[in-house]
C-alpha cells in the first residue's frame, strides 16, 4: 500500500516521530500555502466558475489600470487645490480621508481571512503559527494592494524629485503597511461584531469623530497629518517606530480574538439568535404563493449575505438617485445622451434593486433545499410567481417614494411611471430567465457581499443583458424620435409584458422543466 | 400495484449507478433495501422521487410516470438528506411549511406533531434554533418527521437510522411499523443497520453495483442469506 503514499511522504529516519510543537516555521508555511491553494484549485466550483473568475478578473484589471493613469496626472489634480506647494504635501493633509474611505470599503467588501483550521488544531502545530498564518496572508491580499497602483506612480512623481528615489520607495512601503493595519483594524471589527452586533456601533464613530473634528469642531487634522509625512518624508526614526508598535499591538489584539473565534467556530453557531420576523400574516390570505413570499422575506433576512446585498445596494441605489436628483447640475441634467443614459440606468436600478440582485439569484437560492421543495406538493410555478410579486411590489414600493421628488418638479411622473412598467416587465422579464439557466449551488450561510461563490458566467451574461439592452433600446428610440416617444415606448412595452406576466412566467417554468434533472445536479454538488 | 420500475438503467459518466430490469411493489409492502456503499440505493430512491433523469426506463407510482406526472407528491413523503430541509427555518416554521403545502390546518399539524412527541425527546420544538444549528441527529429526526407527519400513502426514508441515539432508533422502527400496519403505507427504507431494517421489513432487496442481488421475503432463511453474503464480502 505504501506506493500510493510514496509521493507525499519524505524519507525520514526509520522510528523517529515528531515530540515536539515546534515543526521548522517555513516548512510549515509552506505547506499551509500549499493547502491553501489545493483547497482553491481542487473546489469542485473551480472549472464550473471559471467565467466569473474571468470577469472578476478584467474587472480588477480596469480598476488597476484606472488607478495607474490616475496616479500619473494625481500631482496635478492635488496642486489645483492650492493647499499646499507640493503635491505629496496636500496628499499627506487628506490622508486621513483616504484610510477612512479604504476602511469603509474593507468593512463593506472584505472577508475576514478564513478560520478553516481546525483540521490542524489536534495536529503537533503551535495554534499561534496558524494564527500568524492567516493574519501573513494580509500582507499578499488585492485589498492591501489596490492603492498601490496609484501610489507608485504618484509617489515617484511627487516625491523623487524634492526627497530622492529611496525616500519615494520608503513612503511607498510605508503606505502599504498602512494600508496592513487599516486591513487587521477590519479585521478586529469584523471579529467583534460577529460577538455582538452592537460593535457595528464603532465603526459609526470612528468615522463620524474623523469627520466631526476637522468639519465640527475646526481641529486642524489635515496639518497634523501633512507634518506627520513630512517627518516621514524627512524619515525621521520616531514615524516608523510608531508604525511598528502599532502594527504589533493590532497584530496581538487580531490573535487575542482569533483564539477565542476559533472555539466558537469550532463549537458552531449553537448560540445564534433567532430573527424577530417570523411572518407577514396577510400574505396567508394568498396562499401557496403567499408561503412562498414569506419563505422568500425570510430567506433573505437570515441570510447574511443576501441580506447584505439587498440592503446596502437597495440603500445605495435609492439614496444615489435622490440625491442626483438634489444635486444642481447633476449628471441628468447632461443634455448629450451620457445624461440620459445615466438618468435611464440609475433609475431602472433604483426601482428594479431586489428583483436585479435576487433575481440573478433565482432557483440557485432555493439551491441548498431544492430536493425538498421538488417532492413536495407545492408547485415550483407558485415560486416563480411568489418572486415577481414580491419584486414588484418593491418596485412599486420605491416608485411611490419617489413621487416625492416628482411632486417636485425633479422627475416628470410619466417617466417615471413608464419606468416602473419597463422594470417590472421586460427587465424582469429578461432577469427571469435565470431560472431556466442557473445550475449552481449556492451556500445561503457563506459571510461577506464579495463572495462570488454560487455566480456562474450564465447569471452574469444574463444580468448583464438585463441591466443594458433595455436602456441601450430606449436610448436609440429616445435619439430618433424624442423623449415622449422614449416615455410611451417603456410604458406600452412594460404594460404589454406586465399584463401578459402569467403566460412568460409560464414558458419560463416549462422551459426550466426541460433543464430541470441537470439543474437539480448543479445544486447538489 | 403502488410502484413499478421498469428497465431502469442510470449511469454517472461511464459507470452504472443502476440497472434494474424490472420491481415491482405492493401497496402495504415494507421494503427494505440493503447493500454496501456505492449499491445504487440512494440512487433508486432519488429516480423514484423524480430528482434524477433515468437514462433509460421508467418508474410508476400508482400507474403513472413520475416524471411525466407530478400526482405521486399528493400522497409520497419521503426523507433522503439535509438537501430536504430549510435550514433558515425554525423547525415550527418548516412543519408549518411543509404543513400548509398539504393543506393541513394548525389543529391538525399540531395534533399530528404531538404524535411525534417521544421521538422529538424535547429537542426539537420551541428550541429558538434555525435548523441550521441542529444536531445531524435532530434535523434527521425534524426531516423523518415532515414526512412522516403528512401522512403518506408511499413513505421513502434514506438511511432514517442514520446519526439517531439508540433510544431514536427504536422509536423510529416502531413509527415506522405502526404506520405500516395501521395506516397500510407502503415504506421504502434503506440501512446499513442491518438488525433493524431485517428486523421491519416484510421484503428484503439487496443491490449490488446497481443491480438486484437477492429480493426476499422476509424469514430467517433470508436473514441469514444476508448475513452470509456481508460476512463473504468483508472476507474478501
Amino acid at each position: 500500500m505504501i506506493q500510493y503514499f510514496e509521493k507525499y511522504i519524505r524519507q525520514g529516519e526509520p522510528g523517529k516521530i515528531v515530540k515536539n510543537i515546534n515543526p521548522q516555521k517555513s516548512m510549515l508555511q509552506q505547506q499551509l500555502r500549499q493547502h491553501q491553494w489545493k483547497s482553491f484549485r481542487r473546489n469542485p466550483l473551480f472549472e464550473r466558475n471559471l467565467a466569473v473568475r474571468i470577469f472578476m478578473f478584467i474587472m480588477f484589471g480596469f480598476l488597476a489600470l484606472e488607478f495607474l493613469a490616475l496616479g500619473f496626472v494625481f500631482d496635478k489634480f492635488l496642486l489645483k487645490t492650492g493647499t499646499y506647494t507640493l503635491a505629496i504635501d496636500v496628499f499627506n493633509s487628506i490622508l486621513l480621508y483616504v484610510f477612512l474611505a479604504d476602511l469603509v470599503i474593507k468593512l463593506f467588501l472584505k472577508q475576514n481571512q478564513s478560520m478553516q483550521i481546525a483540521p490542524y488544531l489536534t495536529l503537533p502545530v503551535k495554534r499561534s503559527r496558524l494564527f500568524d498564518f492567516l493574519l501573513l496572508k494580509e500582507f499578499g491580499s488585492f485589498w492591501n494592494w489596490y492603492w498601490l497602483f496609484l501610489i507608485v506612480p504618484f509617489a515617484l512623481k511627487s516625491v523623487t524629485p524634492y526627497y530622492g528615489l529611496e525616500t519615494a520607495f520608503l513612503y511607498i512601503l510605508f503606505f502599504y503597511l498602512l494600508c496592513i493595519a487599516v486591513s487587521l483594524i477590519v479585521n478586529l471589527i469584523h471579529s467583534l461584531i460577529s460577538k455582538n452586533g452592537w460593535f457595528y456601533i464603532a465603526p459609526v464613530l470612528l468615522v463620524a469623530l474623523s469627520l466631526a473634528l476637522p468639519f465640527l469642531f475646526n481641529v486642524p487634522t489635515g496639518d497634523y497629518t501633512q507634518r506627520a509625512g513630512d517627518g516621514l518624508l524627512n524619515n525621521h526614526p520616531l514615524m516608523w517606530m510608531g508604525l511598528i508598535v502599532f502594527l504589533a499591538s493590532l497584530w496581538i489584539c487580531n490573535r487575542t480574538l482569533m483564539r477565542t473565534a476559533v472555539y466558537s467556530e469550532l463549537q458552531g453557531e449553537k448560540t445564534e439568535k433567532i430573527s424577530s420576523f417570523s411572518s407577514l400574516s396577510f400574505l396567508d390570505r394568498f396562499g401557496a404563493i403567499g408561503d412562498f413570499m414569506n419563505l422568500e422575506i425570510k430567506m433573505i433576512l437570515r441570510s447574511k449575505r443576501l441580506k447584505q446585498q439587498t440592503i446596502l445596494v437597495a440603500l445605495l441605489c435609492f439614496w444615489f438617485f435622490v440625491m442626483q436628483l438634489y444635486i444642481p447640475n447633476n449628471i441628468y441634467q447632461r443634455a448629450d445622451e451620457s445624461g440620459t443614459f445615466a438618468m435611464y440606468l440609475y433609475c431602472i436600478l433604483t426601482l428594479g434593486t431586489l428583483g436585479l440582485i435576487m433575481g440573478q439569484y433565482i432557483f440557485t437560492s432555493e439551491s441548498s433545499f431544492f430536493d425538498g421543495l421538488m417532492v413536495r406538493r407545492s408547485s415550483l410555478f407558485d415560486l416563480l410567481q411568489s418572486k415577481y410579486i414580491l419584486y414588484s411590489s418593491y418596485s412599486l414600493l420605491i416608485t411611490l417614494l419617489l413621487l416625492i421628488p416628482a411632486i417636485q418638479g425633479k422627475l416628470s411622473i410619466l417617466f417615471l411611471l413608464s419606468a416602473f412598467f419597463y422594470t417590472i416587465g421586460p427587465v424582469f422579464f429578461l432577469i427571469f430567465q435565470n431560472a431556466v439557466y442557473n445550475k449552481t449551488h449556492f451556500d445561503l450561510f457563506d459571510k461577506g457581499m464579495m463572495n462570488w461563490k454560487g455566480q456562474s458566467g450564465n447569471m452574469i451574461a444574463i444580468t448583464m443583458i438585463t441591466m443594458f439592452i433595455p436602456i441601450l433600446l430606449i436610448l436609440i428610440i429616445k435619439v430618433i424620435w424624442g423623449q415622449t416617444t422614449v416615455c410611451l415606448f417603456m410604458l406600452i412595452t412594460g404594460l404589454l409584458f406586465t399584463l401578459t406576466v402569467k403566460y412568460w412566467l409560464a414558458s419560463t417554468y416549462k422551459r426550466f422543466l426541460k433543464r430541470k434533472y441537470k439543474n437539480m445536479e448543479g445544486f447538489r454538488n | 400495484m403502488e410502484l413499478q420500475i421498469n428497465n431502469l438503467v442510470k449511469r454517472f459518466g461511464d459507470k452504472v449507478a443502476l440497472d434494474i430490469s424490472g420491481l415491482q411493489i405492493e401497496k402495504g409492502t415494507l421494503l427494505g433495501l440493503v447493500g454496501n456503499n456505492g449499491a445504487g440505493k440512494t440512487t433508486l430512491f432519488r429516480l423514484i422521487l423524480d430528482l434524477l433523469k433515468a437514462d433509460s426506463g421508467y418508474v410508476l407510482s400508482k400507474g403513472a410516470d413520475v416524471s411525466q406526472s407530478e400526482d405521486w407528491k399528493v400522497y409520497t413523503g419521503s426523507f433522503i438528506d439535509n438537501r430536504f430541509l430549510i435550514e433558515f427555518l425554525t423547525p415550527e416554521e418548516y412543519f408549518a411549511f411543509v404543513g400548509e403545502t398539504y393543506g393541513l390546518g394548525k389543529d391538525d399539524l399540531s395534533a399530528r406533531l404531538s404524535t411525534f412527541a417521544r421521538f422529538m425527546n424535547g429537542e426539537i420544538l420551541g428550541q429558538k434554533k434555525y435548523i441550521r444549528n441542529f444536531s445531524a441527529g435532530n434535523k434527521q429526526k425534524i426531516g423523518i418527521i415532515a414526512a412522516m407527519m403528512i401522512q403518506p400513502e408511499v413513505l421513502i426514508l434514506d438511511e432514517p437510522f442514520n446519526f439517531l441515539d439508540p433510544s431514536s432508533q427504536i422509536e423510529i422502527r416502531n413509527m415506522i411499523l405502526k404506520m405500516n400496519r395501521e395506516q397500510g403505507t407502503t415504506v421504502l427504507i434503506s440501512s446499513h443497520n442491518l438488525n433493524y431494517t431485517t428486523d421491519i421489513s416484510t421484503r428484503l432487496v439487496l443491490l449490488e453495483k446497481g443491480i438486484i442481488l437477492k429480493d426476499l421475503t422476509n424469514s430467517p432463511e433470508a436473514i441469514e442469506a444476508l448475513d452470509e453474503y456481508f460476512i463473504q464480502k468483508a472476507e474478501s
